[in-house]
């Protein structure tokens, strides 16, 4: 089993329960199943009033302890039990102890929160280890960082050196030079999803593509037409002809560079095969025409704990000389902050993204709706913005630097103006799905089950 | 059950004890009283669609079912289109006098705008003649 969780909470997850040392700490990970796995959605530190000394050390007051899983109960969750031992320094591992009590411990805590997810981890200062009780008995249960490569804590397994193939040096050497082997590896590890394959989609595949990303979900169920061809990156004239899907350019223009990618296109963001695949993805890239489509991403973003990052194109011609091209890239970065509280979100244009067709039909006949209208568009404004993405999809994915939340770039002032976002504690979008996993029911914005 | 419906599902219960929640489409429904000068029947049933992307995106007109009658007229369609035969699709919304969303929910299942707030605005509108 693995249990996914940001940088940010496996860090502070780390120091606080070791915060006590030389003595042993311990805290409850409050746990959403997502998909097969399992979310860190809040955790709680036991303080000196929860903990009490016995033979081997220090141990949770049984009284705490029945308070803190009705509360953890009483939110549905599963939980996690995480202890330290602070002299282990190298390779950590459970106790004999722990190995003898946790089996029954297990059946307790499953029995207390009607069978709940249960698992334990115990951390040393440069390792954890961990089981997970499922269904079937006992299992390992691993630890996954979302988030910044940068911020992944030093003791993390995945920060561990990665070798690249000498073919693989050849190829990269003068990436690595800039980026080093390790970040050249965690870009062959990446597994990005771009939803929306057309005027920046076609770029950003083309791009991950070249820097040696290699495990890819393309979604897009547009076809080519002839006016695509303009802006759409790896699209021949016989494609718009055949009306070839948007998803299998994107696919061919992959297996040029990378003939051994993994590649999956499930065609729409709005199908349930989609949606799972997202939620399970290191990266998603929202290239999308509206708010709707950000609408569900964010939430996904935030319900999977999946770090993403939207590109916004803006090609206005007011007649009169009156043009204002430009665009915006804002990276949410679980927990926040997210478009909807950055401002970037549109809520009464989702609204009409998202509601049903008959009902749109109705809203058209009252004169509530109008069809959509073409936007403007031109291939260097998109390349702009698609390279500011690139570039804190580089810094996100290898270190090289931290990553900036928004930016925006003014063609006619040319100029790039990083935005200042905070968190908003109200926002409706992120924070009541934070790490809530299945339980957000993200499979209830697919289409495809509601005509079935 | 919408997650955001389930959680604010026991304060709703309190406020409209006779709601109930359906499916296909995804919807509440709850019997209004109606003032006889205006409506015929006095009572009426009430439903209002979930927008899958509640509370970021409100609710937007409510059902009544067929046959029910106010002077003036009712401002209704036919909403056989949205799933909903035997009934019509009432236009109420959320908008100030710019035409701007008025709609303005919170992380809070209990404050900002919900589903409480939003039937008890349909029982003033109704109220008013839906002006």
């Amino acid at each position: 089993m693995e249990l996914i969780a940001t940088t940010r909470d496996l860090a502070d997850l780390h120091r606080d329960v070791l915060a006590r040392s030389p003595a042993e700490g311990g805290a409850f990970v409050a746990v959403e199943p997502s998909y097969g796995r399992l979310l860190a959605h809040s955790f709680r530190i036991f303080g000196d009033e929860d903990l009490e000394p016995d033979s081997y050390g220090v141990d949770l007051k049984e009284d705490r302890k029945v308070a803190l899983l009705a509360e953890i109960k009483r939110s549905g969750h599963g939980v996690v039990d995480v202890h330290s031992h602070p002299f282990s320094v190298a390779r950590v591992g459970f106790s004999a102890f722990d190995l003898a009590e946790l089996p029954d411990y297990a059946r307790y805590v499953r029995l207390k929160l009607g069978n709940k997810p249960f698992g334990s981890l115990v951390f040393g200062k440069k390792s954890y280890a961990g089981l997970y009780w499922g269904a079937d008995g006992p299992e390992a249960l691993t630890l996954k960082a979302s988030g910044e490569f940068a911020s992944i804590p030093s003791w993390f397994p995945n920060r561990a050196r990665t070798r690249l193939s000498a073919s693989e040096r050849a190829l990269y050497d003068r990436q690595v030079l800039a980026l080093g082997i390790q970040g050249q590896a965690r870009l062959a590890k990446l597994q990005v999803a771009v939803v929306g394959l057309g005027g920046t989609g076609s770029q950003i595949v083309q791009q991950l593509s070249h820097l040696g990303v290699r495990s890819f979900v393309l979604l897009d169920d547009d076809v080519v037409e002839p006016s695509n061809l303009p802006r759409l990156a790896g699209a021949s004239r016989a494609d718009a002809r055949v009306r070839r899907l948007k998803d299998q350019v994107a696919q061919r223009m992959v297996r040029r560079l990378q003939p051994a990618a993994t590649i999956e296109c499930p065609g729409t963001l709005r199908r349930t095969r989609s949606l799972e695949l997202l939620a399970k993805v290191d990266l998603v890239v929202g290239c999308v025409d509206n708010d709707g489509a950000r609408l569900i991403l964010s939430e996904l973003a935030a319900a999977h704990l999946v770090p993403y990052v939207d590109l916004g194109v803006s090609v206005e011609n007011a007649g009169r000389g009156q043009l204002g091209m430009g665009g915006r890239v804002a990276f949410y970065l679980p927990p926040g902050p997210c478009l909807a509280c950055a401002d970037e979100l549109d809520f009464a244009e989702a609204a009409e993204d998202l509601e049903a067709e008959g009902l749109r039909q109705i809203r058209i006949q009252r004169g509530y709706a109008s069809d959509r209208r073409v936007e403007a568009a031109v291939m260097p404004i998109n390349t702009v913005i698609v390279g500011l993405a690139m570039g804190e999809i580089l810094a996100f994915a290898t270190g090289v630097r931290p990553v900036v939340p928004f930016q925006r770039y003014d063609f006619q002032l040319q100029r790039v103006i990083r935005g200042a976002a905070h968190r908003n504690d109200q926002c409706p979008l992120c924070i009541p799905s934070l790490g809530m996993g299945d339980r957000q029911q993200i499979a209830r914005y697919a289409l495809d089950d509601a005509a079935s | 059950m919408h997650p955001r419906l389930a959680a604010e599902w026991a304060d709703l219960v309190v406020a409209y004890p006779g709601v109930t929640h359906h499916e296909q489409p995804d919807r509440i429904e709850t019997d209004l009283d109606l003032d006889v000068n205006l409506f015929t029947p006095a009572r009426t049933r009430v439903a209002v669609l979930i927008p899958p992307g509640y509370p970021t995106t409100g609710p937007d007109g409510f059902l009544v079912p067929a046959g029910l009658v106010m002077t003036g007229g009712l401002p209704a369609s036919d909403a056989t289109g949205a799933g909903m035969a035997g009934w019509m699709l009432v236009s109420f919304h959320m908008f100030d006098g710019n035409g701007q969303s008025t709609w303005r929910p919170t992380a809070d299942p209990r404050r900002g705008d919900n589903f409480i707030g939003y039937l008890c605005s349909i029982e003033n509108f109704l109220a008013r003649g839906c002006n």
